[in-house]
């Protein structure tokens, strides 16, 4: 849409902030974990794993071995490939997540800040997508059509949305009154340019910070809600259905519950650190906010 | 008589490195001077000259970015450099006492400002809570605050911009401080305003034979009341003496530049003979506001009650006002910024088939935020035209020459914003508007943001422009030595309606409305000059 708009623009600002980002520890620290936990998923084949999905009823329950390096499950499935396997459907989850309620709530804040007659009504409907509980959602999605990551997304996304729009539909509050924004309206610029082209890029940097956030709450989230059985399908390795499956054999085993509950904590803290990191070099301000 | 009581502080040698990446090695660059009991002193400089760190710096209130200073300040002969934070808590308030900018922001939006001013007493004295009221409400009737024991309770927000500085001066006086700093403490006030806060703080003075240092940008202020002068620019002192002396036998450049940069009172279009067709006709343009709702009482607030004007090609019609006047909201439904409630405007003239936007162009006050930072000033400048179907190669073509024509480089196009001073950036917001070809261009206080030096180039390039493009201009101004400079024509404006019409010389030499009398008596430095009619 504005082919001169970003790429001059864009550069200058990267370079402006770079410094800062990498000196920060939360950054390199955050940062560091989340690459090491998305390369894992992403090579999960390559890290000496077996299918996470076969079952081998002669295989029950068996300390770690060469075979299994951290023993096997109830049904005989290596633990160890479970875990590396369930990174996919955590990190999956929580990007969808995050881009899906960014992208609906920045289009529904940039609306409903820009044109006051319309923040009346999205916003009171906003405030009720706020009062339902997201568990809730999700047990009565899943229980009316089937588990699957697609309705996890859906469950999850539904109630970050409102969210994204408040902070957006904050950020348009304040811009659209700023002189420059007059000026473009002055020369005759188009209402849907004048958002796109000035408005939309002043939320970019407080909507970074916000998405990790949302990023990792879904992860979170995903992991109580396939706890409580009624998240991802059992077939699924998720870190989640791997801690439910594991609780009943705590005592005897309780590696079982360990090795996913360590790689959860991990990405979650990676992820948090992150966003911690880029709320404190991008903006400020945004600190306060939260 | 003033140099033989001992200096209240004196200031020796004070040197303050500027934190690195800075245009130059020092903030304040090794300044000596000193305010004696019972005298005024101006500090006078324009942006980054240094006045406002060396203000921080006596109240040890210098932002922590900037190193510790070196050399001395002496507080009746104490050095205070070498203070500790708890002694210069101490003195602070009863020894030195500052006022500031901007009255809003220097008090606390969400107390009463009797709380504020009994801040001062609680902090620094033990008295009862009856003695500590009495002493507020003695104040707050020093300063001429109406009604004190009501006041007393009011917010910040429910005073006027007069009556929060005032609240301000009660403040810092009100532990009898040897030395009052005021920073700048009418500059974002209106000139009436300014005249009677100026006369406060002159009678306070006298009255307790304090000291004052004053830190104004304006040759007009100091001319009001300054004894002496301290002339700074880039850290560095040019120049101090009596005020008469400075002002009028400089010794440096410098300051005669100042001097001369000062817009004076003469009319100088008088013999300026508009001929061109009418451009822009206006007809009881109003606009009302309406608050409140459901739960509320209605409010209605009459913005503009029924302006009319209508302006000629080449030439400038000044609107003069106060804020609240209506001044700005009359240019806002003009533009089409805003709806107006009722009445029309009408351009004419002009070549046909042209859409508004493209015959009328606005520039805007603010130079650092009209401009889009994180666009080059390039793609601002094209944004109009390529919005009306011009090829992007055209459209910066055209947007090099205007940059020519308002005096930056062409190839300045790929900067951004922030790689422009003040001045440069008004250019480019001139340029901007001009970039459309308008007929009428609307300049929205469009150089009060600006240093007087640089003041006098952006007027000087739009009257060069009005002559060269043939453009009508509405000149919008609460400064009325600025529009001496460029009008032709007045409309004076108090309480959204005109109240005066006339030709500059006819309005300067036989004001016929009281407010506009009112205000020509408030200009600062006044005195000095006679209007000629």
């Amino acid at each position: 849409m504005n082919s001169l708009a970003s790429p001059s623009a864009a550069p200058a600002r990267a370079k402006r902030h770079l410094p800062a980002f990498l000196s920060h520890p939360s950054v390199v620290v955050g940062g560091f974990l989340v690459l090491a936990i998305v390369l894992m998923a992403m090579a999960a084949p390559l890290l000496g794993t077996v299918d996470p999905t076969r079952i081998d009823p002669g295989m029950r329950l068996k300390p770690p071995s060469e075979l299994a390096w951290f023993g096997t499950d109830l049904f005989g499935r290596d633990v160890y490939s479970r875990a590396v396997y369930g990174a996919r459907s955590s990190i999956l989850i929580g990007l969808c997540v995050a881009t899906a309620a960014l992208l609906i709530g920045v289009t529904v804040g940039l609306v409903t800040g820009y044109f006051r007659w319309v923040d009346a009504i999205v916003m009171r409907v906003m405030d009720g997508l706020m009062a339902i509980p997201t568990f809730l959602l999700a047990i009565a999605l899943v229980s009316l059509t089937r588990a699957s990551i697609g309705t996890v997304v859906v469950a999850l996304t539904i109630p970050e949305i409102p969210r994204v729009v408040r902070l957006v539909r904050s950020v348009v509050l304040t811009v659209r009154e700023e002189p420059f924004v007059e000026a473009a309206i002055s020369v005759g610029t188009s209402t849907p340019k004048i958002l796109v082209r000035h408005i939309l890029p002043t939320t970019y940097a407080p909507l970074m910070v916000l998405g990790t956030y949302i990023c990792a709450s879904a992860i979170l989230i995903e992991a109580g809600l396939s706890f409580l059985g009624t998240g991802l399908p059992p077939e699924i390795p998720s870190w989640g259905n791997m801690i439910s499956e594991g609780r009943t054999f705590f005592q005897v085993a309780p590696r079982l519950v360990f090795l996913p509950s360590l790689f959860l904590a991990l990405t979650v803290l990676g992820i948090n650190l992150l966003g911690d990191g880029l709320r404190d070099t991008l903006d400020p301000r945004i600190a306060k906010r939260m | 008589m003033l140099m033989k009581t001992p200096p209240v502080i004196e200031v020796q040698d004070l040197a303050i490195p500027l934190p690195g990446g800075g245009d130059r090695g020092f903030a304040v660059d090794h300044v000596s001077f000193s305010v004696a009991a019972g005298e005024i002193v101006c500090v006078v400089g324009e942006s980054g000259s240094g006045k406002s760190v060396t203000a921080q710096s006596i109240m040890g209130l210098l932002p922590k970015v900037f190193p510790k200073p070196a050399g001395r300040i002496l507080f009746e002969g104490r050095d205070i450099t070498r203070a500790a934070p708890a002694e210069m808590r101490d003195l602070r308030g009863r020894g030195i006492g500052m006022i500031f900018q901007e009255p809003m922001t220097a008090l606390n939006p969400v107390q009463a400002v009797g709380k504020q001013i009994d801040e001062v007493l609680r902090t620094h004295l033990r008295l009862s809570g009856k003695d500590r009221f009495n002493r507020v409400i003695a104040a707050m009737k020093e300063v001429n605050l109406p009604d004190p024991e009501r006041m007393y309770h009011a917010f910040p927000h429910q005073l006027s911009g007069g009556q929060r500085q005032r609240v301000l001066i009660a403040a810092a006086l009100i532990l009898g401080p040897k030395l009052l700093i005021a920073d700048e403490p009418t500059t974002a006030l209106d000139v009436t305003t300014q005249a009677q806060i100026l006369k406060q703080i002159r009678d306070l003075q006298r009255e307790r034979d304090m000291g004052v240092l004053f830190i104004t940008h304006d040759i007009g202020v100091v001319r009001e009341i300054a004894d002496r002068v301290v002339v700074m620019k880039a850290g560095k002192i040019v120049e101090q003496g009596l005020t008469d002396r400075v002002l009028d036998q400089p010794t440096s450049d410098y300051t005669r530049m100042l001097i001369a940069a000062v817009p004076t009172l003469e009319p100088k279009r008088k013999d300026h003979v508009v001929t061109g067709e009418v451009a822009i006709k206006v007809d009881g343009l109003a606009k009302t506001y309406h608050s409140g709702g459901l739960f509320r009482d209605r409010r209605t607030v009459h913005a503009l009650q029924g302006a009319s004007l209508c302006v000629r090609r080449g030439e400038t019609l000044g609107i003069i006002g106060e804020s609240g006047s209506g001044k700005s909201t009359l240019a806002r439904c003009i533009t089409q910024l805003i709806e107006p409630s009722s009445g029309k405007v009408t351009l004419s003239g002009g070549r046909d088939g042209r859409a508004f936007r493209q015959r009328l162009q606005m520039v805007f006050q603010d130079p650092y935020r009209s401009l889009n930072p994180r666009r080059t000033v390039g793609q601002s400048i094209i944004e109009g035209p390529m919005n009306f179907g011009q090829s992007r190669a055209q459209a910066l073509e055209r947007a090099r020459e205007l940059m020519q024509l308002v005096g930056l480089e062409p190839h300045a196009v790929d900067r951004f914003p922030h790689q422009f001073s003040g001045g440069q950036r008004q250019r480019i917001s001139i340029a901007r508007a001009l970039a459309m070809e308008p007929d009428i261009l609307v300049a929205d206080e469009a150089v009060s943001a600006l240093d007087v030096s640089v003041q006098a180039q952006v007027l000087r390039l739009i009257d060069d422009i009005q002559k060269r493009l043939d453009l009508a201009i509405l000149f919008i101004t609460h400064d009325l030595r600025v529009a001496a400079q460029i009008c032709d024509r007045l409309i004076v404006m108090h309480r959204g309606e005109v109240v005066e019409e006339g030709t500059v010389a006819s309005v300067f030499a036989a004001p016929a409305h009281p407010y506009t009398r009112e205000l020509l008596a408030s200009i600062p430095g006044r005195a000095e000059e006679t209007v000629s009619a």
